[in-house]
């Protein structure tokens, strides 16, 4: 960056704030999921470098940066937690706008049920504070220590305690935002952060639509959440001794009970669906694919125990047959006579969609999935070890009710990937290793297929690449909804960037992607927010 | 041993940022403490973190980036806690501390190490065998008066190892004057080296100088064993966790048990051997030393070595250490025993207690970070309502006794003393 340039971006955040060293830059280089992105040759690491770091405090620091953008017509993209390549530029000369230091709770609104945090605040922060006045968040499955404010803003909206809370897309409320041009506009009502909505016509379809821009229409510096009820106590003391995430509940609720039911076929688990959001009843309500892929992921606290403990041992050879179609239902209420109704309602639809609790979640080596251990697994949230085989992707996320889920998503991809895995390098944890999660009482359920490959060794990491490009072919050929920015979207053909695939997906669906260009177009008109994950992305820029 | 080996878990990293929190499944209590990372704390730029060094090292090793100031100023702001390897490992078999370590290594051997501020530790240890520029004459003046046994001329069963600033800081000698009183006075069979004790060598192997650390540790071990003793003890964190946890690398047979005074004189009392009779009425917390913590368990590194299971999950063949078998009940145990303690825990706490910030030189090359460090950890303490502070290790001590010198009014106390005074 030229020098007359950096001293002015200087004298906003103060020297300490700012960085053009390279060791510095390396950092901002270099993600999950950064080894599938078009380059000349394979690497971890992006091919460009960013122009700076820049970690401004306030809004107003963000919104002056952004304005010096404007003045010498820096491209910039902002991150908070920043986990995963959508995080980072995808173009050169692009100034990154770290928002690590805008990190407050600025107001939490026990009797109206909403929290205003900064970019920063992460989930588990946000969900102690609430637990303290009798609430709850929707944290995203990309764990606990993931931006509150992305999620809802920017990117996605997917969380565990969805059947409850909802989507995250549907808990954004205000929204103080600091536009491409510099101007800062407030969504919902000036000074209040209960709705995202007014006066006027509401503006949060643009701002965020089904899965968030990605840091393409600007920088949201602050944003309200609605918050849920939480019947537990204000806060809950662990130990390590858990199996899940080592730790282990010691003031376990009494108003709680962990049902993992299997049943026989997919028609009668998306039954035990609809009846589970028919009666209102259960706080979370997700699935974890076929019994293999529920231990590789949560059974063990390490590689070589999960290995020993369930293949090695036998228990998975012998399990498969039994436990064919494993969910989780978790029942949390606020008073015994509610518990024991919600409870009685639980066992008597899943008897009445033909599940069984098998003895074996009950006394043998699963049953620590219940309980505590499961309490401790979703708020906890710590799903960093979804990569313990050194890497993992899902192909394309899907929404839908149960039965589309199923028949065009699970069933299909079942073969695909029992395909791959008998080619060798992806971790065999079953063939479904599908991952439901249901929202506002299955209202809709969002399911992804999950890959586990290994990222230090190049032949997994192109097997990845050709199992998610024959996936997408597949879906778009059924003209699936699919997500259209999903984290699949970032893997595939060496040669073709995010915007292509976007593009090559927009055609099937409206051509989304041109509507969202036009939004760009609009919002942005020296298209200074990177565009690498928005619209055409960069791809439509040089077609253009 | 080498960096290289550790390039497969540097590819592994997914940028997550757990590495910068206290483990999310002991979940976190509050917004105000919920970060573990001492140097992205005040550091913010990613690279301090702990994935943020094994990205470093991974583009180190490809080339991408050479040494430079800036690349030893965020390798060595950093107290090797071993919080993000803690957190890390949680959910995966990466052995980020090893990481962090083996690039301090390559730093001394390519020359590039020590920094100014390391050097005069390195240069004392050569011709001290202390950290403090303090001559072996004196290394056994703390113990004056004491009728202690000679354990250069008798066998004894306990050897009480004082460590360098036990030994000659002036502050805190007398906290190994009260733990060998409390012994001899207990009939303990317990004998001293005198002035023939020497360094662990923690700071050299913390900050990456194998050579010197392999030195001091042979010749300690070789001493330890020939006196035939049967426990090894002192009242040092850095000195036992080294002990405990490192000197087992060297593959050297070791006939002794290693044991941190806070055991001993907890089982003294648990026994019933001394009794904390007089009264103390006073609230205090307690700091975990890191490596009293989750550093102090042996960890043998798995050097890279790994095998395939399920097409591509990593096995290694090593114990997995998260450090949830470090001393912690014993101390506790101690100060509920004594009479009008209100014992109040931090929020961060045991395996994921948050650093003082003065570890693995941090403190010489970044005394600035080192303070800003423990005037964190004090404000933590201070929120607990609690009027002490108390420690088990001398580094910690000193670091929040010098941090605290502005604002005082929480007290810094070492166990070993609210004992002390409690049985006398």
């Amino acid at each position: 960056m030229e020098r007359e340039i950096y001293r002015i971006f200087e004298e906003i955040v103060g020297p300490e704030n700012i960085s053009d060293d390279p060791v510095i830059l390396e950092t901002y280089s270099f993600n999950w999921l950064t080894e599938f992105l078009p380059r000349s040759a394979p690497s971890k690491f992006m091919e460009h470098r960013p122009l700076a770091v820049i970690l401004p405090k306030s809004t107003e620091e963000v919104q002056k940066i952004v304005k010096v953008c404007n003045s010498y017509r820096i491209k910039f993209k902002a991150l908070s937690t920043g986990y995963g390549s959508h995080s980072l530029p995808g173009q050169e000369n692009v100034l990154v706008i770290d928002l690590r230091r805008m990190n407050r709770i600025i107001e939490l609104d026990e009797k109206n049920k909403f929290a205003v945090v900064e970019p920063y605040v992460v989930w588990a922060q946000l969900q102690a504070e609430a637990m303290k006045v009798g609430l709850f968040t929707t944290p995203i499955q990309a764990g606990s220590q993931a931006s509150v404010l992305a999620n809802l803003t920017s990117g996605w909206g997917m969380n565990t305690f969805g059947n409850h809370g909802g989507h995250n897309g549907r808990n954004v409320l205000g929204v103080e935002w600091v536009l491409p041009t510099g101007e800062i506009l407030k969504l919902g009502p000036p000074n209040e952060w209960f709705t995202g909505d007014g006066p006027g016509p509401s503006l949060r379809g643009i701002m965020r639509g089904h899965c968030g821009a990605q840091g393409g229409l600007g920088i949201f510096t602050k944003v309200g959440i609605k918050l849920h009820n939480w019947p537990g106590p204000p806060v809950l003391e662990t130990e390590p001794t858990g199996l899940i995430s080592a730790y282990s509940i010691k003031n376990l609720p009494k108003f709680i009970e962990v049902a993992i039911p299997t049943f026989d076929t997919y028609e009668t688990l998306a039954n035990f669906f609809y009846r589970a959001g028919e009666e209102e009843i259960a706080y979370c309500l997700i699935r974890a694919g076929s019994i293999e892929h529920l231990v590789t992921f949560a059974g063990a606290l390490s590689n070589k125990e999960i290995f020993e403990q369930w293949f090695e041992s036998g228990f998975i050879s012998s399990a498969k047959e039994l436990i064919k179609h494993p969910c989780v239902a978790m029942v949390f209420a606020n008073t015994e006579r509610e518990f024991n109704f919600k409870k009685k309602v639980l066992y008597e639809i899943i008897e009445e969609c033909n599940g069984k609790i098998l003895p074996v979640f009950k006394e043998g080596p699963l049953q620590k999935f219940g309980g505590e251990e499961m309490l401790v697994g979703l708020i906890g949230n710590d799903t960093h070890f979804i990569h313990h085989a050194g890497g993992f992707v899902i192909s394309a996320g899907y929404m839908g009710t149960a039965d589309a889920v199923i028949k065009h998503m699970g069933i299909p991809q079942e073969k695909l990937k029992k395909k791959f895995i008998e080619r060798g390098k992806i971790l065999a944890d079953g063939e479904d290793s599908t991952y439901h999660n249901s929202f506002e009482n299955n209202a809709y359920i969002y399911m992804e297929m999950e890959f586990h490959y290994d990222a230090a060794d190049p032949l997994s990491v192109q097997e990845v690449r050709e199992v998610v490009r024959e996936e997408r072919e597949n879906l778009m050929e059924e003209k699936l909804g699919f997500e259209p920015n999903d984290i699949g979207l970032c893997v595939g053909d060496s040669n073709m960037d995010t915007g292509e695939r976007i593009i090559e997906i927009g055609k099937r669906y409206g051509n989304f992607h041109i509507w969202q260009e036009k939004v760009k177009s609009a919002f942005d008109p020296l298209d200074l927010s990177d565009r690498s994950n928005y619209g055409g992305g960069i791809y439509m820029k040089k077609r253009n | 041993m080498a960096l290289e080996d550790y390039k497969k878990d540097m590819m592994r990293c997914v940028r997550c940022s757990v590495c910068k929190f206290i483990p999310l499944s002991s979940l976190i209590k509050s917004w105000r403490f919920a970060y573990g990372c001492p140097s992205i704390i005040q550091k913010n730029f990613h690279a301090y973190s702990g994935g943020g060094k094994l990205i470093l090292a991974l583009s180190f090793l490809e080339g991408r980036i050479g040494y430079s100031p800036k690349l030893l100023e965020v390798i060595y702001n950093c107290s090797l806690c071993g919080m993000c390897d803690l957190t890390c490992k949680i959910g995966t078999d990466m052995e980020v501390w090893e990481i962090l370590h083996e690039f301090r290594i390559r730093c001394f051997k390519d020359g590039q190490a020590p920094l100014p501020g390391h050097k005069p530790i390195l240069d004392s240890l050569k011709n001290y065998d202390n950290v403090w520029m303090q001559p072996r004459g004196r290394r056994g003046e703390w113990a004056r008066g004491i009728n202690v046994r000679d354990a250069r001329k008798e066998r004894v069963s306990v050897l009480y190892f004082a460590g360098c600033t036990y030994s000659y800081e002036p502050g805190l000698k007398e906290i190994a004057r009260k733990t060998l009183k409390i012994l001899v006075e207990n009939d303990v069979d317990v004998g001293i080296l005198g002035n023939e004790e020497k360094c662990c060598s923690s700071p050299a192997y913390m900050i990456g100088d194998e050579e010197t650390f392999k030195k001091f540790a042979e010749e300690n071990i070789e001493k330890f064993n020939e006196m035939g003793i049967e426990i090894l003890l002192t009242s040092c964190a850095g000195c036992y966790g080294l002990f405990k946890s490192k000197y087992p690398r060297l593959e050297k047979k070791m006939n002794f048990r290693v044991m941190h005074s806070v055991e001993f004189l907890w089982s003294l009392i648990r026994d019933g051997k001394i009794k904390p009779r007089k009264r103390i009425d006073m609230a205090v917390t307690y700091n975990d030393p890191c490596h009293l913590g989750r550093l102090s368990e042996p960890r043998i590194p798995s050097h890279g070595k790994e095998r395939i299971e399920l097409n591509t999950l990593p096995i290694k063949d090593i114990p997995k250490i998260h450090g949830f078998n470090g001393i912690y009940e014993e101390p506790r145990e101690i100060l509920k025993s004594i009479p009008g303690i209100k014992f109040v825990e931090m929020e961060r706490r045991m395996e994921y207690s948050f650093c003082c910030g003065s570890g693995a030189g941090a403190r010489s090359a970044f005394p600035d970070f080192a303070q800003k460090t423990a005037l964190e950890r004090l404000e933590e303490a201070s929120y607990t309502g609690a009027s002490a502070l108390i420690t088990a290790c001398p580094w910690c001590e000193k670091n929040f006794m010098d941090a605290n010198k502005n604002n005082g009014a929480l007290k810094i106390i070492n166990i070993v003393e609210l004992l002390y005074d409690s049985i006398k």
